[in-house]
Parts: structure tokens; sequence; C-alpha cells
């Protein structure tokens, strides 16, 4: 089927290859709006300001010529420690009901703002760019029904660690992850992200939530009351009906059910997404292969999970523990 | 192993280092001043550049990662493949929630569960961390003095486009040329490539991606990694201009330099993985016409056609078996190119005798105009001239 996408965003290496192909479509403009984001030529070695100051030194010539590539062709530029792209996509481009592509895998991320969004090569990006249509093989829907409401240590992240666990890594192939439900309705914007970004890790074409009120709340927030506003004008279309969602199995090619008031926190791997182990369990489990149990390194962050929500709650933790003396 | 004693003087010492990396400035900002920052910075934690790090293995943790230590980490990161944060295939990494991984970096035990475990703090007692709190959106609001944002000149037809012509990881495009509309005669096998062959057996990953924005130094990854069918090893095909042996890249440049066009043959599936037009780009560039194949990923089937390349399936593929070391491919009814209508290849051995196979493709109308025009830009840059 063909579409024609309203946004396409570009990460620092796939950009390149895309814009010098750009340049030979012998356009003033991009058709549509687009962005490039400097986040993956940055190596983390020592700290932020040593490591980017390292990345201009080693990669100056790539950044500006996207900076200039961006600037003559209309093209929104993210400097190098902007961000990471699908963390400053959700905050300022995804809206509910549009449809994106980027090149990179886990632009599926803005499915928490409602959006479809999808990951493609930099050929895809040249077509949207340059005004011709996207091709895609129309998807299989996965319906996941979300009951119940979280509390105490599960987090967002425990939806998709435990529907990777169900679906495995090649499990959404082909297909549109959908989460419905009280459950998807009283989970923050963010943590929708969350999800859908690690959709990308079952091999789903991308994932999504229905527009709602945690949307509203993140739009408000982050500066587009005008989008909030022309959003809940016509918010009974940027949701499943009711009938879909009380007989989802009707409508969807598969359906998953998680209650989110028993869903534990789960940790997966090592070495691959889909082998989900209940932290509880981790004792046996990590016995049994015979894994490292010493951990050297947290790592927190990432365009999965940085938002404010997920390190305040991190935070928490650390101040929690520098106050148990 | 980290231990921070300059800036715990009470509590729980974490028994891993922690590193954080945010996910936008708007977000830094706005933790920064509600003293989250300062919260970690007291466990010791580095933070890094708001950018993808050691997500995307852009960390650089050891400096020889392929022979790093057996150890785990856990992250809140979506991908934990072997090598994908620090290039060590030792490491095993866990992916889980931030406030899990947070709890887990202090306890040091990938065992230890928040929920029932106790951990000593520095009195000797045994304490239990509380259950993680926080706000789903800034209390005060998101703030941020320089979102590193650069909006585009609204009339760029004046900037100019930044490329070195000296520099190894830029090169501007030339364009490819437009088919001749004369059947293709006398191409030469480059390689017919046996069993899987993905896009990174055509376009290598790895350090190559160094060069993703220089077309002919990328060049020179293209197809090392496929098995060829005579001899099974990698890298090593005949050049059938002068009977030597060399690697993929130099033997095609060869023929290119000779004015003789190749084609590659392939296996089922050919081209799955990545959707990277690298792995169609490189093979036109060091001038390949054709691929023929079993059958192809359809993306990177897709990706062909754009490139104005040839990409076509054994009507039989048994057919695959024809193919010789020493093949040169007539395409005798190129002329004729049509949605729907086989292509019929003269395969001529070196014995002189010959076999003729037939071979099915998917292009549409528009696809065709692809090709003769060289690649699907082309066809746009034309349109758009003539719109203009």
């Amino acid at each position: 089927m063909d579409f024609d996408p309203d946004r396409v965003a570009m990460q620092d290496a796939t950009a390149q290859m895309a814009l010098l192909q750009f340049m030979q479509a012998g356009k003033k403009k991009v058709a549509v709006p687009s962005t490039v984001h400097c986040d993956h030529l940055i190596q983390a070695r020592i700290g932020a300001t040593a490591d980017l100051q390292e990345a201009l030194n080693k990669s100056h010539e790539v950044f500006n010529f996207l900076e200039s590539v961006s600037n003559k062709y209309g093209i929104g530029f993210w400097k190098p420690g902007a961000g990471i792209i699908h963390q400053v996509v959700l905050e300022n481009y995804a809206f509910p009901g549009g449809m994106m592509i980027g090149t990179d895998s886990h632009t599926v991320n803005a499915g928490g703002l409602g959006m479809v969004a999808i990951g493609v090569g930099g050929a895809d990006a040249v077509d949207v760019m340059a005004g011709m249509p996207w091709e895609l093989k129309f998807p299989k829907l996965i319906g996941v029904k979300l009951t119940g409401k979280m509390s105490g240590w599960t987090a967002p992240k425990d939806v998709i660690l435990k529907v990777a666990g169900i679906l495995t890594v090649k499990g959404g192939t082909g297909a549109i992850v959908e989460y419905f439900g009280e459950g998807a309705k009283s989970m923050s914007c963010t943590g929708k992200g969350t999800i859908c970004n690690m959709g990308a890790e079952i091999g789903a074409t991308t994932s999504t939530f229905g527009y709602d009120e945690s949307m509203e709340r993140y739009l408000r927030a982050t500066g587009r009351a005008d989008v909030a506003d022309l959003a809940n004008g016509v918010k009974e279309h940027l949701t499943g009906d009711d009938e879909v969602y009380a007989d989802p199995e009707k409508y969807f090619d598969q359906v998953i059910e998680i209650d989110l008031s028993t869903l534990s926190p789960y940790i997966n791997g090592p070495f691959t997404p889909d082998l989900a182990t209940p932290v509880a369990d981790m004792k046996e489990a990590s016995a049994k292969a015979g894994w490292p149990t010493k951990v050297e390194w947290g790592l927190i962050g990432s365009c999965t999970n940085s938002s404010y929500e997920d390190i305040s709650r991190a935070c928490s933790i650390a101040e929690d523990a520098l106050a148990k003396a | 192993m980290f231990y921070c004693g300059r800036c715990l003087g009470e509590g729980l010492k974490p028994k891993a280092e922690f590193g954080i990396n945010p996910g936008s400035e708007q977000v830094r900002f706005t933790i920064e001043r509600d003293g989250f920052i300062n919260t970690f910075e007291k466990l010791g934690a580095t933070i890094f550049t708001n950018a993808c790090g050691p997500c995307i293995g852009q960390w650089g943790r050891y400096n020889d990662p392929k022979n790093g230590p057996k150890n785990t980490i856990v992250h809140s990161f979506n991908r934990n493949f072997s090598k994908r944060a620090d290039g060590n295939p030792n490491t095993h990494a866990f992916v889980t929630s931030p406030e899990m991984v947070a709890a887990i970096a202090i306890s040091g035990d990938l065992n230890f569960n928040p929920i029932t475990d106790t951990l000593t703090n520095d009195k000797g007692e045994q304490v239990k961390l509380a259950e993680p709190t926080g706000f789903e959106l800034p209390p005060k609001g998101f703030d941020v003095e320089d979102n590193g944002y650069l909006e585009p000149a609204e009339d760029g037809s004046s900037v100019e486009v930044k490329v070195n012509p000296s520099s190894d990881r830029l090169q501007l495009l030339a364009g490819f040329a437009p088919w001749d509309g004369k059947n293709i005669t006398g191409a030469k096998l480059l390689i017919k490539a046996e069993g899987k062959c993905t896009t990174d057996h055509i376009s290598m990953a790895g350090p190559w991606l160094r060069y993703r924005g220089h077309l002919d130094n990328i060049s020179n990854n293209t197809l090392i990694g496929a098995v060829n069918a005579f001899g099974g090893a990698t890298n090593k095909v005949k050049n059938q201009l002068d009977g030597s042996y060399g690697e993929v890249p130099a033997v095609a440049r060869a023929y290119k330099a000779a004015g003789v066009p190749s084609v590659v043959v392939g296996d089922s599936n050919y081209g799955e993985g990545s959707s990277r037009e690298h792995a169609a780009m490189q093979p036109r560039h060091l001038g390949v016409v054709a691929v023929i194949v079993k059958s192809f990923a359809r993306i990177h089937e897709t990706n062909l056609k754009k490139q104005g390349m040839l990409g076509l399936t054994f009507a039989n593929e048994a057919d695959y078996d024809k193919i010789q070391e020493d093949d040169t491919f007539n395409f005798i009814d190129l002329t004729e190119f049509a949605p729907g209508k086989q292509l019929t290849i003269e395969l001529v051995h070196v014995d002189g005798s010959m076999d003729t196979i037939l071979t099915n493709h998917t292009y549409n109308e528009a696809q065709i105009e692809w090709f003769k025009a060289g690649s699907a830009l082309n066809m746009i840059k034309a349109e758009a001239a003539a719109n203009a």
C-alpha cells in the first residue's frame, strides 16, 4: 500500500547517504517537515563535556555537512548534544494520529504519542522527502489489552519486557501492535513511548496507543497546547472504536492480555531482549545459567527510558540509598 | 570495583558504577534544576552527553573490547545483543526499568530483589529500599536554556553544502548513468554467492560505517562477506580478464575499468537484514548491472530497483546450478523490458557451450522507467527539471 507520511526524522549516521542522495533529486526543499539529529557519532567515555568536544574534533566534517545540507533544504537540525532523536521527536514533533518515518529502528518510540512511526532505510526517507509515496506491505494487527494498574516497583518497561518474553524477537514481524484498555490509559505518555520503543525488539513494524489524557498532559507540558486542543476536537477518531476494544479477538490477528495489577518487575537478558526473567526468579535463573552476578555498571537513560518520570523514579531510589545511614 | 569515598559520607555505598545519558537537553536541564543530577553525582555517577552512547556501542569502556573480561551490566536501554554496549563479547547485559537499574546497581548484585531483599549499610544495619516514587511530568514545568536546535534558512538556495573534496568520510554523489537502450552483452560473473547473503554480507558494518557517507570508499567492502560458490571462500573471486583471483571489490573495479559490466548471482532470500541502501548502491557503483537470485528479501529488491539495477529471480531455481565460474551473460531481450514479461539470458560458458535461461522480475511501469533513467533519483530529477 502507498502512504504519504507527515514527517521524516534522520540520525547522523543514516542521514549522510540519505541527504547525499536527496541532493541528487533536484528539489529546492524537502516535501514534508524533516529533521536531522546528531546523536550517534558521540562516544561516551569520560563525561558529557569532554566526550562532546572529542566528538566535535573527530566528526566535525560530518556535522558541518549535515548542518549545511539541512540549512539548504529546509531541514531542522539538532546539534550534537541536543539529545537523542526519538526523545527529541517525542518532545517536539510527534502528534496523535500522525504518520512518520525515520531512518532508525527505534523511530517507533513516537507511538507513545499516538503516532504511527516506522523505522526505514535511507532510500525510503529520500523518497518521502522528494515527495514520492511510501510503500508498505499492509501489516497484521496484534492487540495487547492492559487491565489493572501498576504499583510499587512495576514500571511500563515491565510491560514490554513481558511482551518480548511472550512474542520473542520475531513474534511481531510484519505486525502493528496496538495497546489498549484501562491499564493503557493509566500509564504516562512517556511510559507508552518506552513500550513502543522496544516494539523494535520483537520485530514489530510499529506499536501505538490510542489518544488519551496522558498524551494531552504531555503535549501541554511540552508547550503544545495547540496540538492538544486540535486532538481533543477529533479525539474519537484518534483511538479505536469501543466495539473493537470490547471484542478485540474479532478485529486483531492476535490478542495478548496483561494485568498490570499483578505484573511483576522483569529483567531480560543476557544477549537477547526476549529472555525474560521475573526479578524474583533471578537467583535461580542466574545460578542455573552461570551468569556472573556481580554487577559492574548500571546505566540509565537512552531513547527508551530517559523521561522526566524515569529519572525521577530512579532518583528516588538513589536518594533513599543515600538517606539510609 | 568502584567505590566513591569522596562523595558518600553516609548511607549505602553503591557497589556498581552509575552512568546516566539523558535523552534531551530539555530533560537534562530540568532534572539538573530539580536536583536529580546532584543526587546521582553523590552516588558517583558519570553524566554522559545527551546522545545514544553505550546504547549503540558508542562506549569507550575498554581499550581492547574484543578481549574484555567476563562481567555483568544492567541498563534501561532497549537492545542487549552480544557486544552491543561496549564491544566486549563477554559482557552480559541485562535490560530492566530505570528504577530497577538503580536498585541493582546500588546492591551490585544481579540477584538482588528490592521487594524482598535487604542491603547492609555502613553501620552494618540491614535496610530495605523504599518503593520508587516519581513525577509523571515536572511539577515546575520543563525548562531549557539552549535546546540545540537550528532552524533552516527560509530560502536555502544560496547556502553552500560543505563537503571537502579530499574527505575520506564524505563524497558528493555523481548520479548513475542512464541505460543506453541496448541489450547488455558480455557481462562477466563477479560472484556466485552461496547460502545466506544478508545486507551485512553485501556491505559489512562495524568499522566500515565510518565511510557510510563516502560511496567510493565504502564500496571497498562490497560483498566481502559473501561465500563464493566456487571454492567456498569469502572475498576471493576469479577475474576473468586475466584469470587471477582477487578480492571482490578489486575484481569489480577491474571489470569497471575495462568497461565490462558484471553480474552477481545469489541464493535464497538474498539481501535480508538491514534496509540500508548502501547494499544496492555499492554494487551499482562498481559496475554490477544485474543481481540474479533464487529469491530476494523484498526491501533489498526494491532498493536495487531504485538504484537502476536489474533485480531478477531464476524462473527455474535449479538454473542457479547452471552458472559457472567463467560465465558471460547476454541479456538478449532487455530492449523489450516490460511488466510481467520474463527476461531471457544467454549463459556463455568457458568451453563455448551455452545455456539459455529465463528470469522473472517484479518491475512495474514506473520502476522500468527508473531502470531506463539510471536510478529513481535520476527520474525525480528529470521530472523536477521539467516542472521548473
